[in-house]
């Protein structure tokens, strides 16, 4: 609009050009500046960030996922059978296709190892190993580390960012409307160069207040999206989700409630 | 000392009797080739009295990282000769429609219906094809699957895939049939893994030869469309 009205002017005509796009590249930064001012938080809010990101999930649990991965303009339904263990930073994860065959059996220990084993077809090993660790670690082994800041975004959001090599890792918690000011993960964004290279927004069902029930992951570089749908188990007991919005099953499975309506869906 | 003795001889008796009991309880017997093919004329002449098929399922998974039993429910409905809605409804829900060589997957995501553009479309095409099969009572595929049966308190057909690249994935299908042999009770998929990760379809709630309205099987909306419980 700027650079519109500079030309239509006559500015461009009269050798104006060069200070007339120092004029147009001031403003543009200045706008950008105004997004990104950020406030550094008090250590209160700091630590509450810190508590949300350490009690996101039980130490020890499984949990189903029912994922649709798209690649290639194609969907993909899955299912996940995963073990986390927090504690020892380990992961365990069996993929399943939709009508139940093994598609690969993935293992991670956070800064030791990862195995792969199974059919993954056209799928390169490698970039599945890479993509998976990247994703789980995400996903469930955040930390706080000594470098990380807690910021306030808008509305009432806390960031906490941290930087790892080229890439600022965003993570937006949010008050939710049940709690008393509590706040948990909205989302994670991967940042390289101020530009978004990697996503990941989490969604509460009304059976879960504090645990995702929905995830979408997206990787606009590679092309790839997933969509999961997650059902928690609980190991041990230790973690429980509140009692009056879940059932617990023989086999010790927190399951939502089904309401049976006279036509199904 | 004597008392590890003692627990070692207990421990022995209590496996044994366990084992023998189970033995017992279901004696099975193979059946010869020459009864096998008699058996699987009659049940494939028995089943083309099915027109449709309206079925609830339960789907028991035991996989090596859960020491629970994972369990997902749903219905199947069949019309002849290649029509199948597979929908899941707990814990998550899908639907599978295949009329004919078209198949359509509906996903519920967050309170919305998705409709995919499924990939490896094929593969689950022949899939289908071969649920569809079976629930016409063909299991000869020779191409395919060793065939055997055996007896037990009913029949139970078993599938034993024949290509190398199948057998990486699945040791085996059985299909347990009714009593009456025009119908299955369930599918146990048994993986070719050490572990042995099976997977137990187990049917109920069948109702034969009902009228199903054509929406059911349309897989040109963006949803679903609803299906009436019976």
């Amino acid at each position: 609009m700027v650079g519109l009205l500079f030309f239509r002017t006559g500015w461009a005509k009269k050798g104006w050009i060069i200070p007339g796009l120092i004029f147009i590249w001031i403003l543009s930064g200045c706008g950008v500046k105004q997004s990104v001012q950020k406030e550094i938080v008090t250590l209160d809010r700091y630590t509450e960030v810190i508590s949300a990101l350490k009690n996101m999930y039980p130490d020890m649990f499984k949990a189903r996922h029912r994922a649709i991965l798209t690649m290639r303009n194609k969907d993909y339904a899955l299912n996940g059978f995963l073990s986390v263990n927090r504690i020892n930073r380990q992961i365990t994860l069996m993929v399943q296709n939709d009508l139940g065959g093994t598609v690969f059996d993935f293992r991670l220990t956070d800064g030791q190892n990862t195995e792969i084993n199974g059919g993954i077809g056209m799928l390169n090993p490698k970039w599945i190993e890479n993509t998976l660790t990247r994703d789980l670690k995400s996903l469930y082994l955040q930390s706080a580390t000594p470098f990380d800041t807690v910021f306030s975004g808008k509305d009432q959001e806390l960031i906490l960012s941290r930087v790892k090599g080229d890439i600022e890792e965003q993570l937006f918690f949010i008050p939710f409307h049940s709690s008393n000011g509590e706040i948990r993960l909205d989302k994670i964004r991967h940042l390289k160069e101020g530009r978004p290279v990697y996503g990941i927004d989490f969604s509460y069902g009304p059976e879960y207040d504090t645990y995702p029930e929905f995830i979408q992951l997206s990787d606009p570089g590679t092309g790839y999206r997933i969509k999961i749908q997650v059902q928690y188990f609980i190991v041990g007991g230790t973690h429980s989700l509140s009692s009056n919005k879940t059932g617990r099953n023989q086999t010790g499975c927190i399951s939502k409630r089904h309401k049976h309506d006279k036509t199904r869906h | 000392m004597p008392g590890i003795i003692y627990q070692t001889i207990f421990f022995f008796i209590i496996m044994f009797s366990i084992t023998s009991s189970a033995i017992s309880g279901q004696p099975e017997e193979n059946l010869p080739e020459s009864e096998l093919n008699t058996l699987l004329d009659t049940i494939e002449n028995n089943f083309t009295t099915v027109r449709t098929l309206k079925t609830m399922l339960e789907q028991e998974k035991t996989i090596p990282v859960f020491p629970e039993t994972i369990i997902s429910k749903g219905f199947c409905i069949f019309q002849r000769p290649d029509r199948l809605r597979l929908e899941f409804v707990e814990p998550f829900q899908s639907v599978l429609i295949v009329d004919g060589k078209k198949m359509t997957k509906y996903e519920f995501f967050d309170g919305q219906w998705q409709k995919l553009t499924p990939g490896s479309a094929d593969i689950l095409l022949k899939i289908t094809s071969n649920i569809t099969s079976w629930l016409q009572g063909r299991f000869r595929d020779p191409d395919l699957y060793e065939i055997s049966a055996v007896r037990n308190e009913n029949i139970t057909i078993k599938l034993v895939p024949k290509a190398a690249e199948f057998k990486r994935f699945i040791r085996s299908f059985e299909l347990g049939l009714n009593k009456r042999l025009d119908g299955l009770e369930h599918i146990v998929i048994t993986e070719n893994d050490e572990a042995e990760a099976f997977t137990r379809i187990r049917f109920f709630n069948d109702v034969k030869n009902d009228d199903i309205p054509e929406t059911v099987f349309r897989g040109s909306d963006s949803v679903p469309s609803k299906v009436s419980t019976w």
